[in-house]
């Protein structure tokens, strides 16, 4: 690693670290501040069937705090820390090979696994900053609402740091796609879909058995994001997601080290190539 | 120990043959020009030594390092300035500097930073996107020399500055040269090249054609002789003219010749009528440049 990198990246992503960060801290405290408004009203309300399966709320009770911020807040933010990862981690190597920075920065007497470990870790970074910005939405509106005596702040901050390890395998996800793909745009547009795609089955799951299936294969599910509230995290999911993200990374690192920069095509063999500079021992 | 070995480099994108098997040698302390037009393959033989992109088979060595097995040694020993320098955004060019010397974790010598920066003219304090072309490339050309590495590649260094400081690039890279170190120079521009090369490769269609050796390419060249009579002279009067002399063209009162052994036995002959007018020169690397490309053509 180096920590000029890692400082410069962390200067690039600043405006997205703000945005993201201030938007669901802004989005949380809204969501904190309207509840007593609706809880007697939402007490009274009788859901359809699976409704609030389908916002991740299984079995949640909207009148309760933890229920009703688990469905109108955690269902969509892990989503929202996802977007952030997808676009920062495929603009962290693809976007400055598409910007031309990238040229004079890989002239430099620094290796590419140097180079990708500082961009990961500025990439991570921001993820931990985004949920510090995010946790003071907490800080400043739970205080001042009567949230009973079951959710704590500790509960929503941890329920807030626990999109991370999701969030983790989404950027490893896009960092493997940006070194192989023709450009970032390209990667980019993938992983949204696939995110969309990941959201969507996760949520149709709870509600159609037929898709039950899809949550063995699902990142998306695994996350824990839209339950850790009510029932708490699977500590074999969050494991199951970290390891599936460093293996991603692990690969990233090595279809990087092989990538063609500015070639403009898909790369799948970069993956073969990179391989084997490296088991060749090649300082890379 | 060469500054810099290609041997049998090949490079394929697909169907497309970028390379066909170009070898180079370039000594410490050369000026080496790397001539050819778009699309030759100067680039992608420039990418592959950066080890940016990999050869399909053949051989780089910068300095005795093996640019892909030692690449960061490699590019340790070169300073670089691509053809379009992209740098960071949101930068001034004192930052640029700090920033890069950072990354190679390397501090560059401070007062020749500065002397870079006052003989080019660059103000340092200002954001790099205010910058004109010509001074972002300033920034890029300090970037590559300011370590002092022992061999700076440029690839079309003096596109957008003014010739007050591409006078100053001149001297500054003929500074670079004296000190035992070498330059890589690429370029389309051949009266460039020509300044300020000691040799020059000419690359074509993935291959080096031909490798000049400028000062004796300018020693050996032929002598065009522009010569304007004050009277014609007689009409059988070239037929005198000593041997390895040519009349390229020739009208009443105007000839003119090329001398491919010396001008000596030319002034002789001129010497016998009336001369209003005398111009001697040598053909520009150009007109050697276009002749060559002709016959290749042909």
């Amino acid at each position: 690693m180096n920590a000029s990198l890692v400082r410069r990246s962390l200067v690039d992503l600043r405006w997205h670290i703000a945005w993201y960060g201030v938007g669901l801290a802004i989005y949380a405290a809204l969501m904190v501040l309207l509840y007593p408004t609706f809880e007697e009203f939402l007490r009274d309300v009788e859901y359809p069937e699976g409704f609030l399966d389908f916002f991740g709320g299984a079995g949640a009770n909207l009148s309760t705090p933890e229920g009703f911020i688990t469905t109108e807040y955690f269902s969509i933010a892990p989503v929202i820390m996802i977007i952030y990862a997808v676009v920062s981690g495929t603009g962290m190597l693809a976007g400055d090979e598409g910007r031309g920075t990238l040229e004079i920065l890989l002239a430099q007497p620094i290796s590419r696994f140097r180079l990708f470990a500082s961009r990961v870790a500025a990439l991570l970074l921001g993820a931990v900053l985004i949920g510090l910005v995010n946790t003071l939405g907490w800080l400043l509106s739970v205080p001042f609402v009567d949230v009973g005596d079951t959710l704590g702040l500790g509960d929503l901050v941890f329920a807030t740091f626990a999109a991370l390890p999701v969030v983790t395998f989404f950027g490893a996800l896009a960092m493997l796609l940006g070194a192989i793909a023709p450009s970032r745009g390209t990667a980019a547009g993938i992983l949204a879909a696939l995110v969309i795609v990941t959201y969507l089955l996760a949520s149709f799951s709870q509600t159609i058995e037929a898709l039950e299936w899809t949550r063995n294969v699902n990142p998306y599910w695994y996350s824990d994001g839209a339950r850790a509230l009510t029932e708490g995290v699977v500590w074999w999911h969050q494991g199951l997601l970290l390891g599936g993200a460093a293996i991603l990374m692990a690969l990233a690192a090595v279809a990087f080290a092989g990538r063609e920069i500015d070639a403009g095509v898909w790369q799948p063999s970069a993956l073969a190539r990179g391989w084997r500079l490296t088991s060749g021992g090649a300082s890379v | 120990m060469d500054a810099l070995r290609v041997e049998r480099l090949v490079k394929h994108y697909g169907e497309v043959r970028a390379l066909r098997g170009v070898d180079l040698q370039v000594a410490p302390g050369e000026i080496f020009g790397f001539l050819g037009p778009n699309g030759a393959g100067k680039s992608t033989a420039i990418r592959i030594i950066l080890d940016l992109i990999r050869p399909t088979s053949g051989h780089v060595e910068v300095m005795g390092l093996d640019a892909q097995r030692q690449s960061v040694a490699a590019r340790r020993c070169l300073g670089y300035l691509p053809s379009d320098p992209s740098l960071p955004r949101g930068m001034t060019a004192s930052e640029v500097f700090d920033f890069y010397s950072d990354v190679r974790e390397e501090r560059p010598d401070r007062a020749y930073l500065d002397s870079l920066v006052e003989r080019f003219s660059l103000d340092t304090t200002r954001d790099l996107a205010t910058l004109s072309r010509g001074n972002r490339q300033k920034v890029g050309l300090i970037l590559a020399l300011m370590h002092r590495p022992p061999l700076v590649m440029l690839d079309e260094p003096t596109t957008g500055l003014d010739p007050l400081v591409q006078e100053q690039v001149d001297a500054v890279l003929h500074e670079v040269a004296a000190e035992g170190r070498t330059v890589f120079f690429s370029s389309h521009i051949l009266a460039e090249v020509e300044a300020l090369c000691s040799r020059a490769a000419i690359v074509r269609d993935g291959l080096i054609v031909d490798v000049f050796d400028l000062a004796e390419q300018r020693r050996l060249a032929p002598r065009r002789i522009e010569v304007r009579f004050v009277q014609p002279p007689p009409g059988d009067a070239f037929d005198a003219l000593p041997p390895g002399v040519q009349v390229v063209e020739r009208d009443t009162t105007r000839a003119t010749l090329e001398a491919h052994d010396g001008i000596d036995g030319v002034v002789k002959f001129l010497a016998r009528y009336p001369v209003d007018d005398l111009t001697v020169r040598q053909p520009t690397l150009e007109e050697l440049f276009v002749d060559y490309y002709r016959e290749e053509a042909q």
